[in-house]
């Protein structure tokens, strides 16, 4: 039970670290084999851009999710308390309501392009565009968990004061 | 109306929203609310194609090949071998930490991570000394300007791809400027060392056996850089291969010569890459989506005549860049910074005649100041939250530095013949 939540809790890490690994044998062995053999395989490079797709989004979620994306708080912190929680209130929310907007957004064009294969392999393009649901769903979740624990944090202030 | 957006970035950033999310953020509210004839789903389609692309692969791979020569012990041999060639200089340890960064390009290629290391491991002992901590923050921060510019450094790929310029071509034509800079600071440290008294951190200048014992342990730090150059410039790989070849290339030398990298190794050097992926990658997605909207209005095109309209004189054009890019540089992570204004200014220089590599030399070197000058700059916050330096104290010690940067920064800009010397060669 331990270990699948220790599963769920780095999810993209797991994932993004197998994708990066693949795309790094990948783009190895066609070198290797270009040199050694005169061959190379034809849908590596196709094949090392997907997992590089599903990488980029799925790293995204988990920097996200560790807070490290650059921006600055500067400004932010040097305001009075009270104004400061709002503002990292008001954050919040923007950040929920624009990831949960193109989580959905994504689902809309995951399904429009679906019919759209791609250019080597010839599989529905949905297996680029899926990342997009996956990443910016978990990204919303984050936000949300981020969103409450503020609140939280807010009210007990506020009660504090009062 | 149409500027909205812009508007808009500015206030998410400065409200603390990170610089992906505020672009993203931008570009979606002018597409949603903005009558663009571009339904806001079908801009998502500009998320997958600017990601999609084989070319970028080779950040993440760049990115493990810093991560994999960190823990193979290259670092601490690049340190004996900065302090071997150095340490006898006026201001001993202000010298390592100099030539440090510069050694350093060839491996981290990232300031950031070169002035958390730096503050970490030579800061203490430079203290220890009898420098003075602001002074040894200050000069930590300034020389990791240099490691983004000597090549193989993510910028310097991230640049290539916008301008469409050639990988090797900009990665040789980064160690001239990454030199100067060296240079410059070297010889600031070595006046403000004679005023204050610092000492050389060794009694007497290393002998040849000294030198070529620690060039030894370091030669294949050293030369990895030059052996992508080389693969790059005849042919043999692409820099995507190139990439990842640099990964295949640290790990062996971690594993067989070094004897330092081991399985134990394999999770940090993992999540380092994830992370540094995700955040410089996600910044570049989010750049494109925003650059979709400035070409929608056609802003790129109207903002190149209107710089064009006030005059047609390259030097003073780029005078005028070089002032708008320090101010960009001053609020904006360099690499982001690079992202969002490199496609609106590679077609004013290129209109006036300035080779785009010279021009992306004096894009990197001038952000990279930027980076190091106070309100908001990202090394100067790295540096002074691991030294516990205050940024008061910080920014009375970085000026001369900054000033010696800035010296650096003329050169690179009014001498292009010694920037585009090496490249020319290729």
């Amino acid at each position: 039970m331990i270990y699948i939540r220790k599963i769920g809790i780095h999810l993209e890490e797991i994932l993004c670290g197998s994708f990066l690994l693949a795309m790094i044998t990948l783009v190895i062995s066609n070198v290797i084999l270009r040199y050694l053999f005169g061959t190379s395989i034809s849908w590596s490079e196709e094949v090392a851009t997907i997992c590089f797709v599903w990488c980029v989004f799925l790293g995204a979620s988990a920097t996200y999710k560790h807070k490290m994306d650059m921006g600055i708080d500067v400004l932010v912190s040097k305001a009075p308390p009270t104004l400061e929680k709002t503002i990292r209130l008001a954050t919040r929310f923007f950040l929920l309501a624009l990831n949960g907007y193109l989580f959905y957004i994504a689902i809309v064009f995951t399904l429009i392009a679906w019919e759209k294969p791609t250019a080597v392999l010839g599989v529905s393009s949905a297996v680029f565009n899926s990342a997009l649901i996956v990443s910016f769903g978990l990204i919303s979740w984050h936000s949300f968990k981020f969103l409450v624990a503020d609140l939280k944090s807010f009210r007990t202030s506020q009660g504090e004061v009062n | 109306m149409v500027y909205l957006p812009i508007l808009l970035l500015f206030v998410l950033y400065f409200v603390g929203v990170p610089i992906a999310y505020a672009l993203f953020g931008a570009a979606i509210f002018y597409f949603t609310f903005f009558d663009a004839g571009m339904p806001p789903d079908l801009v998502l389609q500009k998320f997958i194609t600017s990601t999609a692309s084989f070319p970028l692969l080779a950040i993440p791979f760049f990115v493990m090949a810093g991560s994999v020569m960190n823990y193979s012990g290259i670092s601490s041999r690049l340190m004996k071998m900065a302090e071997v060639l150095t340490g006898h200089l006026k201001g001993g340890m202000a010298q390592v930490n100099v030539a440090l960064s510069t050694f350093m390009g060839g491996v981290s290629g990232s300031a950031n991570a070169d002035a958390a290391m730096q503050s970490k491991i030579l800061v203490p002992q430079m203290v220890k000394h009898g420098y003075d901590k602001g002074f040894s923050a200050a000069i930590t921060a300034a020389s990791s300007s240099i490691s983004p510019v000597i090549p193989p450094g993510i910028v310097l790929i991230i640049y290539a791809l916008i301008a469409q310029v050639s990988v090797a071509k900009i990665f040789v034509a980064g160690y001239v400027p990454g030199l100067i800079m060296a240079v410059a600071l070297m010889f600031t440290v070595s006046i403000i060392a004679k005023k204050r008294g610092y000492r050389p951190s060794r009694e007497t200048r290393a002998n040849a056996g000294e030198i070529a014992r620690q060039l030894k342990e370091s030669i294949w730090a050293l030369s990895l850089p030059f052996g992508i150059i080389l693969g790059l410039r005849f042919g043999l790989f692409t820099p995507t291969e190139a990439g990842a070849m640099a990964v295949l290339a640290s790990v062996l030398i971690g594993v067989f010569v070094y004897r330092e990298l081991n399985l134990s190794h394999f999770k940090p050097i993992l999540l380092d890459t994830i992370y540094g992926t995700g955040t410089v990658v996600l910044i570049i997605v989010a750049a494109s989506v925003f650059g979709y909207y400035l070409t929608w209005e056609r802003i790129p095109q109207e903002l190149t005549q209107l710089l064009l309209d006030f005059t047609d004189n390259k030097y003073l054009m780029l005078a005028i860049i070089n002032v708008l890019l320090l101010a960009l540089g001053m609020f904006i992570e360099g690499g982001a910074a690079l992202i969002i204004v490199a496609p609106l200014l590679v077609p004013v220089a290129t209109a006036l005649g300035i080779d785009p590599i010279h021009f992306g030399m004096i894009m990197i070197v001038n952000i990279m100041i930027g980076g190091v000058t106070p309100p908001f700059g990202s090394m100067m916050f790295t540096t002074c939250s691991v030294t516990r330096v205050p940024i008061g104290v910080f920014v009375r010690e970085v000026w001369p530095f900054i000033i010696a940067l800035l010296c650096s920064l003329l050169v690179i800009t009014y001498v292009p013949s010694l920037v585009m010397f090496l490249p020319n060669l290729m």
